[in-house]
């Protein structure tokens, strides 16, 4: 018998070698793609402190450049720059939109007093860019403290599946992260965003029969204002937020109010809002269905089909599609010629689906930001 | 972390290191007749695959657009492009036109994205 190191070949090297590369590698593995992971997801949070960083800069410049030379506005935006809002319990569902709108209108205050507070002399339209300007910011930081909390959690408890999770997702929450911090950019400079599709449409349709200046417009509720026009016959009323300060008003007490308070017997509701478009999708594709159009948090969803099923009217919705990621970044130009087609959609569907003298109503869902009259 | 980082460096290398002894002594043993091929690819396997988990560069960079304001006329067909201006919004008056003193109008606002490489 003869031992390995009295063989005239080398292969006993060569095999406790790759015995012992696999050995390292069975106990070792999983760990070196998880270090390399976690290095990933470290470079990505980076880039989100940055984001962060930069994105309190141009807030604080936004709010500077209106006058506010307060030497505590930086520790104002940062103690408001972790701002919530807890949910109603769910548990007892009956009466939860009235809960909900009550917060959502609470929430709205609290933006309202903060931004009245650092900046008390701008105007109306200004005080909501700057209000979405938090918004956005307030968004950007949340994303950035969970992918802290997540990546620190995973490499505290050593766990896998966690570290997995969160680098599986990474390339989605950079886009959400990317597209918030160009909306914060868009905030400031007041430019259109992808939401304010379906504004642009309806106002696009008044001006095309002539409405054409603010003072044609109403105000009904808080932040969304009301036109009445006539086309093919029929009495046309749109319901849109106010611009071009960055709102999305109130379309659902609106459109409620419209039924209920002025008692108007409207025959077909049409809405038009940006909504998601799937993989392999065009971005300013236009879609066509029935119900709701309108998305959010649920409050101006319930109220529009509420008054709908009461009063009996179909609700027709037209869709611009569009990445969430665009829609809270500046507006693409798909997406404005989008608008041109959507106004042309409606007037086929005036056409094709009311009778001379009947009331249409046309509500233009989104974010009015950049978006005049 | 750092321990993390060290290990694995030290795992990368003793990995590397195993596999160019293993390469070497089979130029001295079988002078690249049978398996050299096969350590190459090995290592060109290893090499791809660090180079494959680098996180992408378009992921961490921040685009920059280029955005448009379109100005038209209310009146006649005059059209004009400029660069977006802070104060600028659709359908905002924007003076009159020299051809027909018809009211100016900005019509678009939008956004060109950067090419991609």
């Amino acid at each position: 018998m003869q031992f390995p190191w009295q063989q005239e070949s080398w292969n006993w090297i060569i095999n406790w070698i790759w015995l012992l590369l696999l050995l390292v590698y069975m106990f070792y593995g999983q760990r070196l793609q998880v270090s390399i992971w976690v290095r990933q997801i470290k470079r990505a949070l980076q880039k989100l402190e940055y984001m962060v960083r930069k994105g309190k800069e141009i807030t604080i410049k936004a709010f500077r450049e209106v006058g506010n030379s307060d030497t505590n506005l930086v520790s104002r935006i940062n103690d408001f720059l972790e701002f919530f809002v807890i949910e109603p319990v769910d548990r007892d569902p009956s009466g939860i939109m009235h809960k909900l709108e009550h917060l959502v209108n609470v929430r709205d205050e609290r933006f309202e007093s903060i931004v009245a507070e650092l900046a008390p002399n701008v105007n109306r339209d200004k005080a909501a860019n700057l209000e979405n300007v938090l918004e956005a910011i307030i968004a950007l930081n949340f994303i950035y403290r969970i992918v802290r909390h997540f990546l620190i959690l995973g490499e505290k408890n050593k766990s896998y599946v966690l570290i997995l999770q969160l680098q599986m997702q990474l390339p989605e929450i950079m886009k959400y992260a990317n597209a918030y911090f160009d909306a914060l950019k868009a905030f400031v400079d007041g430019k259109p965003i992808g939401d304010g599709a379906g504004v642009l449409s309806v106002t696009r349709l008044l001006r095309e029969h002539g409405v054409v200046s603010e003072e044609d417009y109403e105000e009904i509720v808080k932040d969304t204002v009301i036109a009445q026009t006539e086309i093919d016959d029929r009495t046309v009323i749109v319901v849109r937020a106010r611009g071009p300060g960055g709102t999305v008003g109130k379309p659902g007490e609106a459109i409620r109010k419209l039924f209920e308070e002025k008692k108007l017997r409207i025959n077909r509701i049409i809405m038009i809002d940006a909504g998601i478009k799937l993989e392999g999708e065009k971005t300013g594709g236009i879609m066509e269905g029935v119900g709701a159009a309108i998305g959010g948090i649920g409050v101006d969803k319930y109220k529009i089909e509420e008054v709908a099923t009461k009063y009996k009217v179909p609700l027709d919705a037209i869709i611009i599609k569009e990445a969430i990621e665009e829609a809270v970044s500046p507006m693409r130009r798909e997406i404005t010629e989008a608008t041109r087609k959507v106004v042309e959609r409606v007037k086929r569907i005036i056409n094709e689906r009311t009778k001379p003298g009947d009331i249409v109503l046309v509500a233009g869902i989104g974010n009015t930001i950049g978006i005049g009259y | 972390m750092e321990r993390n980082t060290i290990l694995t460096g030290l795992i990368l290398i003793v990995m590397i290191s195993g596999v160019l002894l293993a390469f070497y002594l089979l130029y001295v043993r079988y002078g690249f007749k049978n398996f050299w091929l096969i350590y190459l690819l090995l290592i060109i396997l290893m090499i791809s695959f660090a180079l494959r988990t680098q996180p992408k560069k378009e992921m961490l960079d921040v685009e920059k657009y280029r955005t448009v304001t379109v100005i038209k006329c209310e009146k006649c067909d005059y059209r004009e492009e400029r660069k977006f201006q802070r104060g600028d919004y659709i359908f905002k008056r924007v003076g009159t036109c020299k051809r027909c003193l018809g009211h100016l109008y900005i019509d678009d606002i939008y956004v060109i994205p950067p090419r991609k490489k």
